[in-house]
């Protein structure tokens, strides 16, 4: 036996008639070459426009932040940032205390990359004098996110003339994070990553809010058609109207980058950023947003070591930074009621923030010392922080088996200096009413018993014993 | 720092590369070799960077000096034995040098295996762009590609079969010609040097031939690699254990072989693509291995490069190793010469496709699946006379369509079942996935189950529209292929408007297709150095 039949090594050419296309001279050869590419070119362009008319939503929140940015008459102060800054700063409330002209450009996973560009744009635009980068804890870690990096730059070309637009194409498709990645090429394909359901409902609407023109009702109706939002419109912020109840309905990591080094890249375009502002005369403020307590308490050490890091950076570049997060209660009065969602504001919570950030910005802009209302990132201000927390933020569970039983043991994301009450239900997996398994306690843990089922839905609470309006719970399923 | 085939960076190199060498070709057409041996310098340091491209030219160096060590050797043993009339003079001089050429042999892998080690040393104490991979233990050690092309130049110096290539340029243009080192092929010095030095120019239907290849590849891995990997993730991490539904684990090893052909030979067609721009027609390594009529077929068609290199530098000489020889010579008193050879060469198959499966990946789990490979192999070939003799009883035409049919479902089965292996991460895991698929096949619904591991796209099972689309496309063209038509040349004699139409359609389909699912990405050249 032989182990292979030793494979030809070349596959030649077929000789034979039949594989031969066609043989024409160099001169024809290359005419031919040349048509096919140009008629290629032709039915892609036109194709690639056609799609992205059809399909690329019109009422994205993107798109309606870039649309008002360029009808804007006038403008000093500029807003730039993720979700956390398009749901956390209202410009009516800084021109109020401030009496600027501002605009939030915050958009929906918007890297720093992108805040950069939005900086530059507003810097070459307006030559504005402020401005707010509204950075959380995570952009330190986070990748950038293709879908909404080729979102932001398709929407910002949508009305800009062509040497411009180019030269946004051109930079996105060449940016550290895309050349080397198939990002680079198909970022020409906008819709393909930004698209709306595609159904025949989803493309009607879509092409009927085109027609319409109208881009706020657009939105509106788009988010309520996807995500069932509703929330209320000012100059690029948007106020989110629900407010969450506790609710957790699956377990969420809020520390998913608790032991990993600040990303090179994003500590760089930081530095960009604020060199930026530096060199044009801006004033920048640095601001981290607030967001789920959780997230403070769950990263521990590491938040105060990183953004302790971010306001060194900021102090040394003329930039200023405020940790909202650490705001003291006289500052900025949170209570755990001013989440919208697991980590977003609602309008209440952002009216609450943007006075106090208005504020601070004018206390800082005449001369005053704002330090005092912020717990420092030292080992002292963070205990005075943990122990100002007097919610639970939310509750986790773990699970331990011992010959058939199950224990539970709950854990909440509290301050230092709660007592903290728990309570255990459980029903089927494919759902129907909750039963008790254990009422209102003061001990974690809970012994429950699969009897015939193999598994079973569970629902941890957690409360303050104080506090009994605020509840947090998480539900999960537990396996025999 | 991650570099991908489909990506501006890549493209952006070979465009300079391409122009370069054809605006030099121009003027003087003996020099290209140069601009590709600096396009393939290039290429290491765009993926690797200065490590990587001082790791190839370090390999590259120890072979070039150990094979004309190795030369000179046997110059000087030539021109001693040319000084004597003495026969037995002459045998003890010949024996004399081929212990020091044997010395100088080892002493040359030796040293190669010291360079591998030592920048794999370096590697991990400076994070290098190029980390390791999925490959295995002998991969990961550094014999990538072209360690084995290089090693392949040394072993045949030092039997003889070719002469050293005096110039460490040129020679080191052999080992590093950037579009074989990613995913293969390992092409042979005897046959692929000369193709380097004088490459042809090729025609306009040879590069609207070679974009289309390009084009093809691009699509099989961003609609079907780039998606699938998903619902991989989902069987193969998430839901392996001793729980996983057989449904699911059937479903799995099956899409693992989909996954995995879309990727190799996806990358194979975009850099045997490339090449061809270049002029070079590099070995075939990937020919529809699923039309394969056994185990055997399959890995000529699977990588078939690392297949001949390991029938020609392991099996081989484990075959004519001292050990086999007296154990031949005594089975040839009781059995058939047939029935003798066959037997002898269950050890050193079954050695081989261990050493294959620890390329391709670390663990026991990997040498099992080698194992398997080379088991099954050994045990057909013992019972193929039997076989034979049963189709003359039952009167079955052994080259009829159906049994031809039945040939590549059955060799198509055992590839499946041997994938178990392979991919399920650990021994553990593939024993349970295969005892729950073969004893309880149906024991959940295949989508629910893939919804709980968490595929994103398991409301397609793991298949989104495109994938589905380019799937078809696929299995057409090697359908035609299989049937010795060649798809290329029926699209590229359709008129210009069907033409442009079809490039254009399939270029927002991959477009689509990769924007759905961004794990994997555009090919990446994570394989270069390991």
């Amino acid at each position: 036996m032989s182990f292979l039949k030793r494979p030809e090594r070349t596959e030649r050419p077929k000789g034979s008639p039949r594989f031969r296309m066609f043989k024409s001279s160099n001169r024809s050869v290359a005419k031919r070459a040349a048509s096919t590419l140009a008629l290629t070119l032709v039915i892609l362009l036109a194709l690639n426009a056609l799609l992205c008319w059809t399909l690329t939503p019109y009422g994205s929140k993107t798109n309606l932040a870039w649309h008002d940015y360029r009808k804007l008459s006038a403008l000093d102060t500029i807003v730039v940032g993720s979700s956390y800054a398009q749901n956390s700063i209202n410009p009516s409330e800084l021109d109020a205390v401030l009496g600027s002209q501002s605009f939030n450009l915050g958009t929906p996973d918007q890297s720093l990359d992108n805040s950069y560009v939005a900086l530059q744009s507003a810097i070459d635009d307006w030559h504005i004098k402020r401005a707010v980068l509204c950075m959380e804890y995570d952009t330190l870690y986070s990748e950038p996110i293709a879908q909404s990096e080729i979102s932001f730059i398709s929407y910002k070309q949508q009305q800009e003339p062509l040497s411009q637009a180019l030269q946004d194409q051109l930079s996105l498709m060449s940016n550290d994070y895309f050349f080397s990645r198939h990002y680079s090429l198909t970022c020409l394909f906008p819709w393909a990553y930004n698209h709306v359901p595609i159904t025949p409902d989803g493309i009607a609407s879509n092409i009927n809010d085109h027609l319409q023109g109208d881009i706020h009702a657009a939105a509106s109706s788009y988010a309520q058609r996807t995500d069932g939002d509703s929330w209320d419109y000012n100059e690029g912020f948007i106020g989110l109207n629900t407010t969450l109840h506790g609710a957790c309905t699956h377990r969420y990591d809020y520390a998913p980058y608790k032991d990993e080094e600040i990303k090179h890249d994003t500590w760089w375009t930081l530095q960009r950023i604020c060199d930026l502002c530096s060199n044009n005369g801006v004033k920048l403020y640095i601001v981290a947003p607030p967001t789920a307590v959780s997230s403070l308490i769950a990263n521990g050490e590491a938040y105060s070591k990183r953004m302790g890091a971010v306001q060194e950076l900021a102090t040394q570049t003329g930039a200023t930074f405020f940790d909202l997060n650490l705001a003291k209660l006289e500052t900025l009065p949170l209570d755990g009621s001013e989440l919208s969602d697991l980590i977003h504001l609602s309008a209440d919570g952002a009216a609450r923030t943007s006075v106090a950030l208005a504020s601070l910005i004018r206390d800082t802009e005449a001369g005053l010392d704002t330090s005092g209302s912020f717990y420092p990132y030292n080992e002292d201000g963070w205990n005075e922080y943990f122990a100002s927390i007097q919610y639970v933020g939310s509750v986790d569970y773990s699970v331990k088996r011992n010959h058939g039983s199950i224990l539970l043991e709950a854990k909440a994301l509290t301050g230092s200096s709660n007592t903290i009450m728990y309570q255990f239900e459980t029903r089927s997996p494919e759902g129907g009413t909750w039963t008790l398994a254990r009422t209102w306690d003061l001990s974690s843990s809970l012994d429950l018993r699969l009897n015939e089922t193999k598994s079973m839905e569970v629902r941890v609470s957690a409360r303050t014993l104080q506090r009994g309006d605020i509840v947090k719970w998480v539900t999960g399923i537990v396996t025999k | 720092m991650r570099v991908e085939l489909i990506s501006l960076k890549f493209i952006t190199f070979l465009a300079l590369l391409l122009v370069t060498y054809y605006v030099i070709g121009h003027f003087a057409p003996g020099r290209r070799w140069i601009v590709l041996l600096l396009g393939s310098l290039s290429f290491f340091t765009l993926v690797g960077g200065w490590l990587g491209l001082g790791l190839v030219v370090a390999v590259a160096l120890v072979t070039w000096v150990g094979s004309l060590l190795l030369y000179h050797e046997k110059k000087a043993e030539e021109a001693a034995c040319r000084n004597t009339e003495d026969e037995e003079k002459k045998e003890l001089i010949a024996k004399t040098h081929l212990r020091k050429r044997r010395r100088d042999f080892v002493c040359t892998l030796m040293l190669c295996l010291a360079t591998l080690v030592a920048f794999r040393i370096l590697r991990d104490a400076r994070p290098f762009p190029g980390a390791l991979g999925h490959h295995g233990p002998l991969a990961a050690l550094g014999l990538c590609f072209y360690v084995l092309q290089a090693l392949s130049y040394l072993i045949d110096t030092y039997r003889l079969h070719i002469l050293p290539q005096p110039n460490f340029a040129r020679y080191l243009l052999f080992v590093s010609y950037f579009p074989q080192v990613a995913c293969g092929p390992i092409n042979r010095y005897d046959a692929f040097f000369d193709q380097l030095m004088k490459p042809r120019r090729p025609n306009g239907e040879q590069v609207e031939r070679a974009l289309l290849r390009i084009g093809y590849g691009s699509l099989k891995i961003l609609a079907i690699t780039n998606i699938l990997h998903n619902a991989m993730v989902a069987v193969f991490q998430t839901a392996a254990g001793p729980n996983i539904a057989g449904s699911l684990a059937i479903f799995g090893t099956v899409v693992y072989g989909i996954f995995a052909y879309a990727e190799f030979s996806g990358m194979a067609d975009i850099l045997e693509g490339i090449s061809e721009l270049f002029g070079i027609r590099m070995a075939p390594n990937y020919r529809r291995p699923f039309f394969a009529t056994s185990l055997l077929d399959f890995w000529g068609r699977w990588n078939s490069t690392l297949g001949t290199w390991m029938h020609d530098y392991v099996y081989g000489p484990l075959l004519a190793s001292r050990p086999l020889r007296p154990l031949g010579t005594a089975l040839r008193n009781w059995l058939s010469e047939r029935t003798t050879k066959t037997l002898v060469a269950v050890i050193p198959t079954t050695i081989v496709f261990v050493l294959v499966g620890l390329w391709y990946g670390t663990g026991a789990h990997f040498a099992i699946w080698g194992l398997y490979h080379g088991l099954i192999i050994s045990i057909s070939a013992l019972v193929a006379p039997l076989f034979d003799k049963l189709n003359n009883l039952l009167k079955i035409r052994s080259a009829s369509v159906g049994m031809h049919a039945f040939r590549i479902v059955r060799t198509y089965v055992v590839v499946c079942i041997g994938w178990f292996f392979a991919c399920f991460g650990s021994l553990h895991n593939a024993w349970f996935a295969l005892v729950n698929a073969l004893t309880n096949p149906f024991s959940a619904p295949l989508e629910t189950a893939l919804n709980k591991a968490g595929a994103t796209y398991a409301s397609g099972l793991g298949f989104t529209i495109p994938t589905l689309l380019v799937c078809t496309l696929v299995l057409v063209s090697d359908i035609a292929h299989e049937r010795n038509v060649d798809a290329s040349a029926t699209v590229l004699g359709w008129k210009l408007p069907a033409r442009a139409t079809l490039y254009a359609v399939l270029i927002l389909l991959a477009a689509y297709a990769a924007a759905l699912d961004t794990t994997m990405g555009g090919g990446d050249l994570l394989h270069v150095f390991s």
